[in-house]
Protein backbone atom coordinates (compact mmCIF):
# COMPACT_ATOMS: atom_id res chain seq x y z
CA UNK A 1 0.00 0.00 0.00
CA UNK A 2 2.70 2.50 1.28
CA UNK A 3 4.65 1.71 -2.55
CA UNK A 4 1.74 2.21 -4.32
CA UNK A 5 0.96 5.72 -2.72
CA UNK A 6 4.46 6.72 -3.39
CA UNK A 7 4.07 5.50 -6.83
CA UNK A 8 1.04 7.63 -6.99
CA UNK A 9 2.90 10.75 -5.29
CA UNK A 10 5.51 10.61 -7.66
CA UNK A 11 2.89 10.70 -10.48
CA UNK A 12 0.83 13.41 -9.22
CA UNK A 13 4.40 15.74 -8.59
CA UNK A 14 5.28 14.96 -12.42
CA UNK A 15 1.62 15.69 -13.45
CA UNK A 16 1.75 18.83 -12.52
CA UNK A 17 4.65 20.35 -14.22
CA UNK A 18 3.41 18.64 -17.62
CA UNK A 19 0.08 19.92 -17.16
CA UNK A 20 1.57 23.34 -16.93
CA UNK A 21 3.41 22.80 -20.07
CA UNK A 22 0.86 21.80 -21.85
CA UNK A 23 -1.34 24.74 -21.29
CA UNK A 24 2.01 26.92 -22.88
CA UNK A 25 2.65 24.84 -25.99
CA UNK A 26 0.33 26.60 -28.25
CA UNK A 27 1.89 30.06 -27.48
CA UNK A 28 5.32 28.46 -28.30
CA UNK A 29 4.75 27.31 -31.48
CA UNK A 30 4.33 30.57 -32.86
CA UNK A 31 7.84 31.60 -34.46
CA UNK A 32 8.61 35.12 -36.06
CA UNK A 33 10.23 36.37 -38.50
CA UNK A 34 11.70 39.65 -40.08
CA UNK A 35 12.66 40.31 -43.57
CA UNK A 36 13.80 42.82 -46.46
CA UNK A 37 12.02 42.47 -49.36
CA UNK A 38 13.30 43.44 -52.93
CA UNK A 39 10.68 43.61 -55.21
CA UNK A 40 9.21 44.99 -58.35
CA UNK A 41 7.26 47.09 -55.86
CA UNK A 42 10.69 49.26 -54.80
CA UNK A 43 12.34 48.09 -51.35
CA UNK A 44 10.61 46.85 -48.34
CA UNK A 45 10.29 45.53 -44.77
CA UNK A 46 8.42 42.73 -43.42
CA UNK A 47 7.30 41.10 -39.93
CA UNK A 48 6.20 37.41 -40.39
CA UNK A 49 4.63 35.21 -38.21
CA UNK A 50 4.32 31.17 -38.41
CA UNK A 51 1.07 29.45 -37.41
CA UNK A 52 1.61 26.25 -38.38
CA UNK A 53 4.36 24.49 -40.99
CA UNK A 54 1.83 25.19 -43.64
CA UNK A 55 0.30 28.43 -42.65
CA UNK A 56 2.38 32.13 -41.78
CA UNK A 57 0.79 35.02 -41.93
CA UNK A 58 2.70 38.33 -43.22
CA UNK A 59 2.77 42.23 -43.09
CA UNK A 60 4.83 43.96 -45.45
CA UNK A 61 5.76 47.77 -46.71
CA UNK A 62 7.33 48.73 -49.39
CA UNK A 63 8.27 51.67 -51.19
CA UNK A 64 9.40 53.19 -54.78
CA UNK A 65 10.37 55.97 -56.74
CA UNK A 66 11.72 55.70 -60.19
CA UNK A 67 10.20 58.19 -61.86
CA UNK A 68 12.68 58.30 -64.40
CA UNK A 69 13.24 54.89 -64.80
CA UNK A 70 12.90 54.46 -68.33
CA UNK A 71 13.70 57.36 -71.60
CA UNK A 72 12.48 57.40 -74.96
CA UNK A 73 13.78 59.05 -77.84
CA UNK A 74 13.01 62.32 -77.92
CA UNK A 75 9.47 62.76 -79.58
CA UNK A 76 8.08 65.80 -81.34
CA UNK A 77 4.56 67.69 -80.32
CA UNK A 78 3.28 70.07 -82.14
CA UNK A 79 6.86 70.66 -83.86
CA UNK A 80 8.39 71.27 -80.65
CA UNK A 81 10.30 68.41 -79.52
CA UNK A 82 9.90 66.85 -76.33
CA UNK A 83 12.33 64.28 -73.75
CA UNK A 84 9.95 61.29 -72.53
CA UNK A 85 10.87 59.76 -69.23
CA UNK A 86 8.53 57.70 -67.30
CA UNK A 87 8.64 55.30 -64.07
CA UNK A 88 6.66 54.07 -61.50
CA UNK A 89 5.92 55.69 -58.06
CA UNK A 90 4.33 53.84 -54.77
CA UNK A 91 3.83 53.88 -51.07
CA UNK A 92 1.76 50.21 -50.30
CA UNK A 93 1.19 48.13 -47.79
CA UNK A 94 -0.17 44.46 -47.01
CA UNK A 95 -1.25 41.93 -45.04
CA UNK A 96 -0.95 38.24 -46.94
CA UNK A 97 -1.42 34.77 -45.91
CA UNK A 98 0.96 32.57 -46.74
CA UNK A 99 0.15 28.46 -47.72
CA UNK A 100 2.72 25.57 -47.54
CA UNK A 101 0.57 22.80 -49.97
CA UNK A 102 2.99 19.84 -49.96
CA UNK A 103 5.01 19.03 -46.94
CA UNK A 104 8.29 18.95 -47.51
CA UNK A 105 8.35 21.42 -50.08
CA UNK A 106 8.89 25.09 -49.56
CA UNK A 107 6.54 26.15 -52.23
CA UNK A 108 3.99 28.24 -51.36
CA UNK A 109 0.48 29.87 -52.49
CA UNK A 110 0.41 34.08 -51.11
CA UNK A 111 -2.74 35.83 -51.11
CA UNK A 112 -4.03 38.41 -49.13
CA UNK A 113 -4.65 42.09 -49.73
CA UNK A 114 -2.30 45.27 -50.22
CA UNK A 115 -3.09 48.82 -50.15
CA UNK A 116 -1.86 51.40 -52.35
CA UNK A 117 -1.48 54.70 -49.95
CA UNK A 118 0.45 56.47 -53.10
CA UNK A 119 0.55 54.61 -56.47
CA UNK A 120 1.07 55.79 -59.81
CA UNK A 121 2.86 55.50 -62.96
CA UNK A 122 3.92 58.23 -64.76
CA UNK A 123 5.31 59.32 -68.02
CA UNK A 124 7.11 63.04 -68.16
CA UNK A 125 7.14 64.60 -71.27
CA UNK A 126 9.01 67.80 -70.81
CA UNK A 127 10.45 70.16 -74.13
CA UNK A 128 14.01 69.60 -74.68
CA UNK A 129 15.14 73.07 -75.92
CA UNK A 130 13.45 75.43 -75.08
CA UNK A 131 11.66 78.09 -77.33
CA UNK A 132 12.84 81.02 -79.39
CA UNK A 133 10.47 83.70 -80.51
CA UNK A 134 12.60 86.39 -82.23
CA UNK A 135 15.59 87.21 -79.55
CA UNK A 136 13.85 85.96 -77.01
CA UNK A 137 15.29 82.34 -76.01
CA UNK A 138 12.47 81.10 -73.31
CA UNK A 139 14.20 78.22 -70.79
CA UNK A 140 13.31 74.87 -71.39
CA UNK A 141 11.84 74.49 -67.89
CA UNK A 142 9.81 77.85 -68.27
CA UNK A 143 8.42 75.99 -71.01
CA UNK A 144 7.03 73.11 -68.49
CA UNK A 145 6.46 69.74 -68.65
CA UNK A 146 3.34 67.38 -69.54
CA UNK A 147 2.46 64.50 -66.95
CA UNK A 148 0.50 61.45 -67.95
CA UNK A 149 -0.20 59.53 -64.90
CA UNK A 150 -2.39 56.43 -64.14
CA UNK A 151 -3.29 56.39 -60.68
CA UNK A 152 -3.80 53.15 -59.25
CA UNK A 153 -4.18 53.94 -55.30
CA UNK A 154 -6.42 52.30 -53.12
CA UNK A 155 -7.20 48.48 -52.35
CA UNK A 156 -5.76 45.76 -54.44
CA UNK A 157 -6.13 41.85 -54.13
CA UNK A 158 -3.04 40.15 -54.35
CA UNK A 159 -1.96 36.19 -55.07
CA UNK A 160 1.43 34.87 -56.04
CA UNK A 161 3.23 31.52 -55.80
CA UNK A 162 6.45 31.53 -54.55
CA UNK A 163 9.24 29.45 -53.00
CA UNK A 164 10.93 29.61 -49.15
CA UNK A 165 9.21 29.51 -45.70
CA UNK A 166 7.87 33.07 -44.32
CA UNK A 167 9.65 32.15 -40.51
CA UNK A 168 12.84 30.35 -42.29
CA UNK A 169 13.70 26.82 -40.76
CA UNK A 170 17.32 28.36 -39.96
CA UNK A 171 18.47 31.71 -38.39
CA UNK A 172 18.03 33.38 -41.93
CA UNK A 173 16.45 32.05 -44.99
CA UNK A 174 15.51 33.53 -48.44
CA UNK A 175 12.40 32.96 -50.52
CA UNK A 176 11.16 33.89 -53.81
CA UNK A 177 7.64 34.84 -54.89
CA UNK A 178 5.92 35.89 -57.55
CA UNK A 179 2.34 37.01 -57.85
CA UNK A 180 -0.02 40.18 -59.02
CA UNK A 181 -2.18 42.80 -57.47
CA UNK A 182 -5.43 43.27 -58.83
CA UNK A 183 -5.72 47.56 -59.20
CA UNK A 184 -8.87 47.67 -61.53
CA UNK A 185 -8.55 50.42 -63.94
CA UNK A 186 -6.43 53.05 -62.89
CA UNK A 187 -7.55 56.78 -63.48
CA UNK A 188 -5.79 58.66 -66.02
CA UNK A 189 -4.76 62.14 -65.36
CA UNK A 190 -2.86 64.70 -67.57
CA UNK A 191 -0.95 67.74 -65.86
CA UNK A 192 0.42 70.19 -67.05
CA UNK A 193 2.30 73.21 -65.75
CA UNK A 194 4.24 76.41 -67.05
CA UNK A 195 3.73 77.56 -70.49
CA UNK A 196 2.64 73.88 -71.59
CA UNK A 197 -0.86 74.60 -69.31
CA UNK A 198 -2.06 77.37 -71.35
CA UNK A 199 -0.79 76.28 -74.92
CA UNK A 200 -2.04 72.61 -74.76
CA UNK A 201 -5.24 70.90 -75.47
CA UNK A 202 -5.20 67.41 -73.70
CA UNK A 203 -7.10 64.00 -75.43
CA UNK A 204 -7.72 62.14 -71.95
CA UNK A 205 -10.05 60.03 -73.23
CA UNK A 206 -7.80 58.21 -75.56
CA UNK A 207 -5.39 58.03 -72.55
CA UNK A 208 -7.46 56.76 -70.37
CA UNK A 209 -9.04 54.16 -72.95
CA UNK A 210 -5.33 53.34 -73.43
CA UNK A 211 -4.78 52.16 -70.00
CA UNK A 212 -7.60 50.81 -68.75
CA UNK A 213 -6.32 47.31 -68.98
CA UNK A 214 -3.12 48.17 -66.73
CA UNK A 215 -5.03 46.43 -63.77
CA UNK A 216 -2.85 43.93 -62.54
CA UNK A 217 0.58 44.91 -61.06
CA UNK A 218 3.24 42.24 -61.28
CA UNK A 219 4.99 41.39 -58.29
CA UNK A 220 8.49 39.70 -58.55
CA UNK A 221 10.12 39.33 -54.99
CA UNK A 222 13.55 38.26 -53.18
CA UNK A 223 13.19 37.91 -49.83
CA UNK A 224 15.81 37.38 -46.62
CA UNK A 225 14.30 36.69 -43.99
CA UNK A 226 15.65 36.50 -40.25
CA UNK A 227 14.27 33.91 -37.96
CA UNK A 228 13.40 36.22 -34.86
CA UNK A 229 12.84 33.10 -32.03
CA UNK A 230 16.12 31.01 -33.10
CA UNK B 1 4.85 17.58 -57.61
CA UNK B 2 7.29 19.12 -59.49
CA UNK B 3 5.38 19.48 -62.17
CA UNK B 4 2.17 20.94 -61.19
CA UNK B 5 4.49 23.68 -59.15
CA UNK B 6 6.11 24.40 -62.38
CA UNK B 7 2.79 24.78 -64.82
CA UNK B 8 1.63 27.04 -62.02
CA UNK B 9 4.51 29.50 -61.94
CA UNK B 10 4.77 29.28 -65.89
CA UNK B 11 1.27 29.98 -65.67
CA UNK B 12 1.45 33.09 -63.62
CA UNK B 13 4.40 34.28 -65.50
CA UNK B 14 2.42 34.69 -68.97
CA UNK B 15 -0.43 36.18 -67.07
CA UNK B 16 1.49 38.60 -66.16
CA UNK B 17 3.46 39.43 -69.30
CA UNK B 18 0.23 39.67 -71.38
CA UNK B 19 -2.21 41.72 -68.92
CA UNK B 20 -2.17 44.69 -71.62
CA UNK B 21 -2.56 45.36 -74.60
CA UNK B 22 -0.55 48.43 -74.81
CA UNK B 23 2.85 48.15 -74.01
CA UNK B 24 4.49 50.73 -71.34
CA UNK B 25 6.81 51.96 -74.61
CA UNK B 26 3.66 51.79 -76.73
CA UNK B 27 2.03 54.08 -74.25
CA UNK B 28 5.27 56.27 -74.46
CA UNK B 29 5.50 56.31 -78.08
CA UNK B 30 1.82 57.37 -77.91
CA UNK B 31 1.88 60.92 -75.68
CA UNK B 32 1.81 63.30 -79.07
CA UNK B 33 -1.75 61.19 -79.35
CA UNK B 34 -3.04 62.99 -75.82
CA UNK B 35 -1.61 66.26 -76.12
CA UNK B 36 -1.64 68.60 -79.09
CA UNK B 37 0.68 71.77 -78.80
CA UNK B 38 -1.53 74.82 -79.95
CA UNK B 39 0.32 76.54 -83.32
CA UNK B 40 1.13 79.90 -81.59
CA UNK B 41 2.20 79.82 -78.24
CA UNK B 42 0.14 82.53 -76.12
CA UNK B 43 3.32 83.23 -73.61
CA UNK B 44 3.57 86.30 -73.04
CA UNK B 45 2.35 87.32 -69.74
CA UNK B 46 3.87 90.86 -68.64
CA UNK B 47 3.67 93.50 -70.98
CA UNK B 48 5.04 97.57 -71.10
CA UNK B 49 3.89 99.84 -73.83
CA UNK B 50 5.07 103.70 -73.66
CA UNK B 51 2.97 105.99 -75.49
CA UNK B 52 5.46 108.66 -76.17
CA UNK B 53 3.83 112.12 -76.92
CA UNK B 54 4.43 115.75 -77.48
CA UNK B 55 3.88 117.23 -74.14
CA UNK B 56 2.05 120.67 -76.16
CA UNK B 57 0.34 118.46 -78.03
CA UNK B 58 -0.90 115.40 -76.32
CA UNK B 59 -2.83 114.17 -79.15
CA UNK B 60 0.58 113.75 -81.51
CA UNK B 61 3.12 111.09 -81.18
CA UNK B 62 6.87 112.14 -80.85
CA UNK B 63 8.52 111.16 -84.46
CA UNK B 64 12.24 109.68 -84.56
CA UNK B 65 11.48 108.80 -80.61
CA UNK B 66 14.50 106.20 -79.58
CA UNK B 67 14.41 104.01 -76.59
CA UNK B 68 17.01 102.06 -74.88
CA UNK B 69 16.29 100.10 -72.12
CA UNK B 70 18.53 99.36 -69.19
CA UNK B 71 18.73 98.46 -65.90
CA UNK B 72 18.82 95.26 -63.67
CA UNK B 73 15.98 93.05 -65.39
CA UNK B 74 16.62 94.61 -68.72
CA UNK B 75 17.82 91.30 -70.71
CA UNK B 76 14.76 90.39 -69.95
CA UNK B 77 12.53 92.93 -72.41
CA UNK B 78 11.89 92.85 -75.76
CA UNK B 79 9.64 94.11 -78.25
CA UNK B 80 6.57 92.58 -78.73
CA UNK B 81 8.34 91.11 -81.91
CA UNK B 82 10.83 89.87 -79.75
CA UNK B 83 13.57 91.38 -80.97
CA UNK B 84 15.70 93.75 -79.10
CA UNK B 85 15.00 96.98 -81.33
CA UNK B 86 12.98 99.04 -79.04
CA UNK B 87 11.79 101.82 -82.08
CA UNK B 88 8.76 102.93 -81.09
CA UNK B 89 6.06 102.91 -84.09
CA UNK B 90 3.42 105.88 -84.21
CA UNK B 91 4.95 106.90 -80.95
CA UNK B 92 4.18 103.57 -79.37
CA UNK B 93 6.47 100.45 -78.23
CA UNK B 94 4.57 97.11 -77.11
CA UNK B 95 7.63 95.33 -74.61
CA UNK B 96 7.29 92.18 -73.59
CA UNK B 97 8.92 90.02 -70.55
CA UNK B 98 10.55 87.12 -70.89
CA UNK B 99 8.52 84.46 -69.19
CA UNK B 100 11.63 83.00 -67.91
CA UNK B 101 11.20 85.82 -65.11
CA UNK B 102 8.22 85.47 -62.96
CA UNK B 103 8.01 88.57 -61.02
CA UNK B 104 6.29 89.26 -57.73
CA UNK B 105 4.83 91.86 -55.91
CA UNK B 106 7.76 91.76 -53.49
CA UNK B 107 10.46 91.19 -56.24
CA UNK B 108 9.10 93.09 -59.60
CA UNK B 109 10.65 92.73 -62.55
CA UNK B 110 12.32 96.39 -62.96
CA UNK B 111 14.04 98.35 -66.41
CA UNK B 112 14.74 101.58 -66.93
CA UNK B 113 14.01 102.93 -70.61
CA UNK B 114 15.55 106.04 -71.91
CA UNK B 115 13.77 107.74 -74.64
CA UNK B 116 15.19 110.49 -76.95
CA UNK B 117 14.04 112.64 -79.81
CA UNK B 118 15.71 115.10 -81.46
CA UNK B 119 14.38 118.55 -80.35
CA UNK B 120 13.26 116.93 -77.64
CA UNK B 121 14.27 116.76 -73.84
CA UNK B 122 15.21 113.53 -73.09
CA UNK B 123 12.93 111.14 -70.97
CA UNK B 124 13.57 108.31 -68.37
CA UNK B 125 11.05 105.79 -67.44
CA UNK B 126 12.03 103.52 -64.61
CA UNK B 127 9.80 101.03 -65.04
CA UNK B 128 8.24 97.89 -63.00
CA UNK B 129 5.80 95.15 -63.98
CA UNK B 130 4.47 93.48 -60.79
CA UNK B 131 2.17 90.13 -60.55
CA UNK B 132 -0.70 91.43 -59.68
CA UNK B 133 -0.88 94.20 -62.49
CA UNK B 134 0.93 92.51 -65.38
CA UNK B 135 -0.21 95.01 -68.27
CA UNK B 136 1.56 98.58 -67.49
CA UNK B 137 0.73 101.41 -70.18
CA UNK B 138 2.25 104.14 -69.19
CA UNK B 139 2.04 107.62 -71.50
CA UNK B 140 5.42 109.82 -71.86
CA UNK B 141 5.27 113.36 -72.52
CA UNK B 142 8.10 114.66 -74.14
CA UNK B 143 9.27 118.56 -74.03
CA UNK B 144 9.97 120.03 -77.50
CA UNK B 145 12.75 122.60 -76.70
CA UNK B 146 11.05 124.86 -79.41
CA UNK B 147 7.48 124.45 -78.38
CA UNK B 148 7.09 123.67 -74.27
CA UNK B 149 3.59 122.61 -72.76
CA UNK B 150 1.48 125.30 -71.52
CA UNK B 151 3.28 125.77 -68.49
CA UNK B 152 6.43 125.83 -69.50
CA UNK B 153 8.52 127.65 -71.20
CA UNK B 154 12.09 127.96 -72.90
CA UNK B 155 15.19 130.82 -72.90
CA UNK B 156 18.84 130.28 -73.58
CA UNK B 157 21.56 131.83 -74.27
CA UNK B 158 25.00 132.08 -75.69
CA UNK B 159 28.11 132.89 -74.02
CA UNK B 160 31.52 133.81 -74.81
CA UNK B 161 34.61 131.85 -73.44
CA UNK B 162 38.16 132.75 -73.02
CA UNK B 163 40.30 129.55 -72.90
CA UNK B 164 37.67 127.71 -71.72
CA UNK B 165 36.57 129.78 -69.07
CA UNK B 166 33.57 132.37 -68.35
CA UNK B 167 35.04 135.89 -68.69
CA UNK B 168 31.96 137.56 -66.84
CA UNK B 169 28.71 136.51 -64.65
CA UNK B 170 26.45 134.86 -66.81
CA UNK B 171 22.36 134.46 -66.31
CA UNK B 172 19.91 132.74 -68.04
CA UNK B 173 16.22 133.86 -66.95
CA UNK B 174 12.68 132.08 -67.71
CA UNK B 175 10.04 134.64 -66.81
CA UNK B 176 6.30 134.35 -65.85
CA UNK B 177 4.23 135.26 -68.47
CA UNK B 178 1.27 134.69 -70.24
CA UNK B 179 -0.38 131.64 -68.85
CA UNK B 180 2.81 130.71 -66.57
CA UNK B 181 3.04 132.01 -62.84
CA UNK B 182 6.59 131.36 -62.26
CA UNK B 183 9.61 131.40 -63.62
CA UNK B 184 13.62 130.74 -62.66
CA UNK B 185 17.37 131.93 -62.79
CA UNK B 186 20.21 130.62 -63.12
CA UNK B 187 23.87 132.43 -62.51
CA UNK B 188 27.03 131.58 -63.67
CA UNK B 189 29.69 132.76 -61.73
CA UNK B 190 32.59 134.76 -63.59
CA UNK B 191 35.61 132.12 -64.08
CA UNK B 192 33.94 128.86 -63.91
CA UNK B 193 35.56 126.26 -65.93
CA UNK B 194 33.36 123.01 -67.74
CA UNK B 195 33.62 119.86 -67.35
CA UNK B 196 31.94 116.82 -69.22
CA UNK B 197 31.06 113.36 -67.79
CA UNK B 198 34.98 112.07 -67.82
CA UNK B 199 36.22 115.21 -65.60
CA UNK B 200 37.71 116.81 -68.77
CA UNK B 201 37.92 120.45 -69.18
CA UNK B 202 35.62 121.74 -72.19
CA UNK B 203 37.52 124.47 -74.11
CA UNK B 204 35.39 125.92 -76.89
CA UNK B 205 34.85 129.22 -77.66
CA UNK B 206 31.11 129.93 -76.45
CA UNK B 207 29.17 128.23 -73.81
CA UNK B 208 25.09 127.51 -74.74
CA UNK B 209 23.08 127.56 -71.91
CA UNK B 210 19.58 126.34 -71.72
CA UNK B 211 16.76 126.83 -69.53
CA UNK B 212 13.22 125.29 -69.50
CA UNK B 213 11.07 126.47 -66.52
CA UNK B 214 7.73 124.23 -65.26
CA UNK B 215 4.86 125.75 -63.46
CA UNK B 216 4.06 123.33 -60.96
CA UNK B 217 0.18 124.11 -61.08
CA UNK B 218 -0.20 123.33 -64.33
CA UNK B 219 -1.22 119.91 -65.05
CA UNK B 220 0.55 119.85 -68.99
CA UNK B 221 4.07 120.93 -67.33
CA UNK B 222 3.58 118.52 -64.39
CA UNK B 223 2.90 115.57 -67.05
CA UNK B 224 6.79 116.00 -67.81
CA UNK B 225 7.98 116.18 -64.22
CA UNK B 226 11.06 113.86 -64.96
CA UNK B 227 10.13 110.00 -63.14
CA UNK B 228 6.38 110.99 -62.44
CA UNK B 229 5.05 111.89 -59.14
CA UNK B 230 3.74 108.91 -58.12
CA UNK B 231 6.87 106.83 -57.05
CA UNK B 232 10.24 108.09 -58.32
CA UNK B 233 12.87 107.07 -57.20
CA UNK B 234 14.86 109.46 -54.65
CA UNK B 235 18.26 109.25 -53.38
CA UNK B 236 18.95 111.07 -50.03
CA UNK B 237 22.70 110.30 -48.85
CA UNK B 238 23.13 106.57 -49.25
CA UNK B 239 19.48 105.42 -49.04
CA UNK B 240 17.21 105.16 -51.65
CA UNK B 241 13.30 105.68 -50.90
CA UNK B 242 11.61 104.38 -54.19
CA UNK B 243 7.68 104.67 -52.99
CA UNK B 244 7.47 108.42 -51.47
CA UNK B 245 4.62 110.76 -53.32
CA UNK B 246 6.02 113.91 -54.40
CA UNK B 247 4.96 117.32 -54.42
CA UNK B 248 7.10 119.64 -56.39
CA UNK B 249 6.37 123.54 -56.07
CA UNK B 250 8.55 124.22 -59.12
CA UNK B 251 11.55 122.57 -61.10
CA UNK B 252 13.43 123.21 -64.03
CA UNK B 253 15.80 121.21 -66.76
CA UNK B 254 18.79 123.01 -67.10
CA UNK B 255 21.38 121.97 -69.74
CA UNK B 256 24.79 123.48 -70.97
CA UNK B 257 26.85 122.95 -73.71
CA UNK B 258 30.46 123.48 -74.87
CA UNK B 259 30.26 123.21 -78.67
CA UNK B 260 28.24 119.72 -78.95
CA UNK B 261 29.99 118.72 -75.76
CA UNK B 262 27.53 118.01 -72.64
CA UNK B 263 28.29 120.35 -69.72
CA UNK B 264 28.64 117.56 -66.68
CA UNK B 265 30.02 119.71 -64.31
CA UNK B 266 31.97 123.24 -62.95
CA UNK B 267 34.72 124.45 -61.04
CA UNK B 268 32.36 126.31 -58.82
CA UNK B 269 28.99 126.48 -58.05
CA UNK B 270 26.31 127.85 -59.82
CA UNK B 271 23.71 129.43 -58.67
CA UNK B 272 19.58 128.70 -59.54
CA UNK B 273 16.40 130.34 -57.95
CA UNK B 274 13.18 129.55 -58.78
CA UNK B 275 10.17 131.17 -57.59
CA UNK B 276 6.80 129.89 -56.05
CA UNK B 277 3.25 131.23 -57.22
CA UNK B 278 1.90 132.68 -53.60
CA UNK B 279 -0.38 130.39 -51.71
CA UNK B 280 1.18 127.20 -52.24
CA UNK B 281 1.07 124.95 -49.77
CA UNK B 282 4.32 123.98 -47.70
CA UNK B 283 3.57 120.23 -47.43
CA UNK B 284 5.81 119.95 -44.12
CA UNK B 285 4.29 122.60 -42.22
CA UNK B 286 0.88 122.67 -43.83
CA UNK B 287 0.42 126.24 -43.84
CA UNK B 288 1.26 128.60 -46.68
CA UNK B 289 4.88 128.69 -48.24
CA UNK B 290 6.05 131.46 -46.05
CA UNK B 291 9.35 133.55 -46.52
CA UNK B 292 12.08 131.74 -43.96
CA UNK B 293 10.43 128.24 -44.64
CA UNK B 294 13.53 125.58 -45.81
CA UNK B 295 12.83 123.51 -48.87
CA UNK B 296 14.35 120.37 -50.20
CA UNK B 297 16.03 120.42 -53.49
CA UNK B 298 16.83 117.64 -55.80
CA UNK B 299 18.60 117.35 -59.19
CA UNK B 300 17.08 114.50 -61.50
CA UNK B 301 20.05 112.37 -63.57
CA UNK B 302 19.08 111.15 -67.21
CA UNK B 303 21.50 109.08 -67.01
CA UNK B 304 20.78 107.76 -63.19
CA UNK B 305 16.87 108.07 -63.47
CA UNK B 306 16.44 108.79 -59.72
CA UNK B 307 15.94 112.42 -57.96
CA UNK B 308 19.28 112.71 -55.58
CA UNK B 309 19.09 115.20 -52.08
CA UNK B 310 21.35 118.42 -53.03
CA UNK B 311 20.74 120.96 -50.31
CA UNK B 312 18.33 122.75 -48.54
CA UNK B 313 16.88 126.35 -49.51
CA UNK B 314 15.68 129.26 -47.54
CA UNK B 315 12.45 131.29 -49.33
CA UNK B 316 12.86 134.72 -50.09
CA UNK B 317 10.45 137.36 -50.70
CA UNK B 318 11.02 138.68 -53.86
CA UNK B 319 9.46 141.86 -55.69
Amino acid sequence: MIKKLIILGVWLFTAVPLFAQETEEPVAQYSYAAALNGSSLGFGAEFAVKFTDQLSGRLRFNYLNMENLVSQDPQKIGGETFLIDAGPKSTEADIVVEYLPFKGSSFKVVGGFGYFFEGDMSVYSTNKNGYTYGSMHIEAEDIGKVVFKMDYSGLAPYLGIGFGRAVPKNLVGVSFEMGTFYLGEPKATIGRTELLAENTEVNLAQFQEDISDYRWYPYINLRVAINLTK
Amino acid sequence: MKKIVYTVMAAFAVLMINGCQKSPSEIMDSVDNYVEVGNSYSFIDYTFTLSIVDAANPGSFVENAEVEISGRDADYIFESGGSRDFTPIQGTLFMVANPSYEPTQENPLQFVAKITAPGYLPVIVDASIFKNNPNRYQTVFMVNEANPPAGASRSSSQFPLSGGVLAAEQEVSVFPGAGKLTGGTVTIPAGTKFYDANGSQLTGSSLKANMIHFDSGNSASMACFPGGQVAPLIKMGDDYFPKIGVFPLTFADIYMTVGNNKVKTFSQPINISMTISPGTLNTETGLEIAEGDVLKMFSYSENEGFWKYEMDAEVEIVN
